[in-house]
């Protein structure tokens, strides 16, 4: 083999292989498309064009007749206007953000506080921290059943206990008061919410370095110290986690507070998921009750970006679950 | 009037309710055309599956059974979804073209589906023999001056009373004026037993409705609801809270609650449905009690009561299933078929001449037939808007009972809302 054949040869090789290459990068893409495929279609399908449905609709007049109809006339920004001047919608968001607040926080710190208490490993914790997962699988209808009975006026367990301590002499009108009704669904999800907090941040405690805590305890550091530089510092991310699906869990509540009080006395008690469906399903003002639903859409967004935000600077992909 | 009866089913049948409601969806669907000269009605009610203590559903499905038989071109398929929400599920088989043939839907709700144009008038179908029947309630099933329903069966509320309680705190003559009546409810309310007790909950069938004799009957009426006559019977009704004569809780109950405690012996009136009498009657024997005459706030004022009761239309569909459902309405109407449905139902026929029956003639009867004759149809003024503002009205009482607006304040803002569903 003469030198020019052998450099021909190799030309061809590298030709070959580069074409090679091309076509395998080639069914690559066609590869990672197929892969992608079925996900993208799905989310088409049931995600983003019920979305634009929903956009298009908020945006319409779109009652009993037009959902015969399949359209209804245009009204621009009208329901979103009427957001602002609706007194109802305007307390729903003020109870959506007081329901959601107070049930995280409270969930929250109960849940560590009982991961905390549960972390000790004494006799029989084992078993109790099964046991607590009950309010968690539990159905919210029958959660929200059962708080009803608690919650009654006379005979109602809430009343029974106060009076017992004599914390009150009469019976409170729980559900038939605005603000002492969401104070009871409230009530309500927290103890149906604490569980899920006290067992995410159970295991996340297991993934706290125990050297650390000794180095820590070595060094001086108290309880509380230990506590909050060393072991949440840790567990940012499962912190994060549990923050985050509690407060999309949370938002979105509906079951739980059309079972206790169905969004009264007189709307007091709506929230922006219960007053949405009320005005769609209901009232039959499917527009303004999909600008409703929006608003909590906004929020859920809202919510989404920062925890993106969130998990990005701390270097963690958050796939902790 | 579907409150009540539908409620406590609702409850147990609540989770079963979107699976029966797809597989009546899909029954819809699958009716066949009018192949031929075979007809397939499909026919759709709220009184559930047959059982053997509710003897309605099970005469409509021996009914249906047995005219399939003596009508061999027709066959009919009953389908009863109990729905926590009938109407969006009537509107979404409307919306997706698998409406039944023949349709029971609740007397407020018939407007709302014949002003959008969905509904055979029965005039074009034939002769329609409403003769006998309550004008009032023809007045309820007529949109735009065409029938749309027949009102087979009916219902209306008065106050129930328990004689004990009343012979035991010395009461021997029933109050029949507003202010008598606050002050007798008053003085039952004791540890025991409520005075009076309601539905001044928001919602369909519910407080409204509750609402709506003492306000007419006061002359006042839904379309212009802040009048002065409207706010004086709402101010009334949030003063028998106020000063104790019935419970802050009846803001949370809808008609079930109020009954069950009438019927436990807790509550010395309750405001409710003649559907509750058979009931009272071979359920709680050692239970006395009688029913009253709503009462008005001057004498001789006119009660003045909504009619309730669930009606049967004809969603359009093809010409000759719409003249077969209407052969077997008319079949329903008869005489023969209507006092068994009526009494299976607990209501009264809307046939006046069928009150001097066994069934109804007795004097428990009474007050709510003389408040029948006088009834008048929810949607008479409002129309297809009345399940709307039903639900305006609904919580502006409610936000008056709970004290946290006075009735004038309550009233105007529900006009103001009422205007916006009107002028929209």
């Amino acid at each position: 083999m003469t030198a020019l054949q052998a450099g021909e040869s190799a030309l061809r090789r590298g030709y070959v292989a580069v074409t090679q290459r091309r076509r395998r990068r080639q069914t690559q893409r066609w590869l990672l498309l197929a892969m992608v495929g079925p996900a993208l279609i799905y989310v088409i399908l049931f995600f983003a064009y019920p979305l634009v449905l929903d956009i298009i609709m908020s945006f319409q007049k779109y009652g009993f007749a037009a959902v015969i109809r399949g359209h209804g006339p245009f009204v621009g920004l009208g329901n979103y206007r009427y957001i602002f001047t609706d007194g109802v919608t305007s307390r729903a968001i003020l109870n959506t953000l007081v329901f959601t607040v107070v049930s995280i926080v409270c969930q929250f710190v109960i849940g560590f506080a009982m991961a905390l208490y549960f972390n000790q490993n004494f006799t029989g914790s084992g078993f109790l921290r099964r046991l607590i997962l009950i309010p968690w699988v539990m159905p919210l209808v029958a959660v929200g059943t059962m708080f009803q009975l608690v919650f009654q006026t006379s005979n109602g367990l809430a009343n029974q206990l106060l009076k017992a301590v004599h914390f009150v002499h009469n019976d409170v009108s729980w559900l038939s008061t605005g603000t002492l009704a969401v104070a009871a669904i409230v009530i309500c999800n927290i103890w149906a919410g604490v569980p899920f907090n006290a067992i995410l941040l159970y295991s996340g405690l297991q993934e706290v370095p125990k050297e650390l805590l000794e180095a820590a305890e070595v060094d001086g550091a108290g309880r509380w110290r230990r506590l909050f530089n060393v072991v949440m510092p840790s567990m940012r991310s499962v912190i994060l986690i549990v923050l985050m699906l509690g407060i999309v869990y949370t938002v979105k509540t509906f079951d739980l507070v059309v079972v206790v009080t169905g969004g009264g006395p007189a709307n007091e008690s709506q929230l922006l998921s219960s007053w949405s469906y009320t005005q769609a399903f209901t009232n039959f003002q499917f527009g303004y009750g999909t600008a409703i639903g929006n608003v909590l859409l906004v929020f859920c967004l809202f919510v989404g970006v920062i925890y993106l935000r969130l998990s990005r600077t701390s270097g963690t992909t958050g796939g902790v679950v | 009037m579907m409150a009540t009866r539908a409620h406590r089913r609702r409850r147990t049948a609540a989770a079963a309710a979107l699976a029966v409601a797809l597989v009546a969806a899909g029954a819809a669907c699958s009716g066949s055309g009018d192949s031929g000269s075979h007809v397939t009605i499909v026919e759709q009610d709220y009184y559930g599956a047959p059982t053997p203590d509710s003897t309605a559903p099970q005469y409509l499905a021996n009914f249906f059974k047995q005219y399939s038989k003596t009508h061999p071109g027709v066959t009919i398929k009953r389908q009863s979804p109990v729905s926590p929400n009938y109407s969006s599920l009537v509107l979404s088989q409307i919306a997706s073209g698998a409406q039944p043939g023949l349709l029971m839907v609740d007397n407020p709700d018939l407007d709302q589906l014949a002003s959008a144009g969905v509904l055979t008038p029965l005039d074009s179908l034939g002769n329609v023999d409403t003769a006998g029947m309550n004008p009032n309630n023809i007045q309820e099933t007529t949109y735009n001056g065409k029938l749309y329903a027949l009102p087979l069966y009916t219902n209306t509320i008065a106050i129930f009373y328990n004689k004990d309680i009343l012979r035991k705190a010395g009461i021997t003559t029933l109050p029949k004026t507003w202010s008598d009546f606050r002050t007798v409810a008053k003085k039952l309310n004791t540890k025991d037993h409520y005075g009076f007790v309601f539905s001044g909950k928001a919602g369909p069938g519910q407080s409204t409705w509750q609402f709506e004799p003492w306000l007419w009957s006061n002359g006042g009426d839904l379309t212009t609801i802040n009048s002065a006559k409207s706010v004086q019977a709402l101010d009334y009704w949030a003063s028998l809270v106020k000063q104790g004569a019935a419970p802050r809780d009846v803001v949370n109950w809808d008609q079930s609650q109020p009954i069950q405690l009438f019927e436990a012996g807790k509550a010395a009136f309750a405001e409710n449905g003649l559907w509750n009498i058979p009931t009272l009657k071979s359920q709680f024997k050692s239970l006395h009690w009688g029913v009253m005459t709503i009462p008005t706030r001057v004498v001789g004022q006119t009660v003045i009561s909504p009619l309730g009761g669930e009606v049967w239309t004809i969603p359009k569909t093809t010409p000759a299933k719409e003249r077969a459902a209407f052969a077997l309405l008319q079949e329903m109407a008869k005489t023969t078929n209507v006092v068994p449905l009526a009494k299976g139902l607990s209501d009264v026929p809307t046939r006046t001449s069928l009150w001097t029956e066994k069934t109804w003639s007795g004097p428990e009867y009474q007050p709510f037939l003389d408040a029948l004759k006088n009834g008048r149809s929810r949607t008479r003024d409002l129309t297809a808007d009345y399940p709307q503002v039903e639900n305006i009205i609904g919580n502006a009482t409610a936000s008056a009972l709970i004290g946290k607006k006075s009735a004038q304040d309550a009233f105007d803002s529900a006009k103001h809302d009422i205007d916006k569903v009107l002028g929209s």
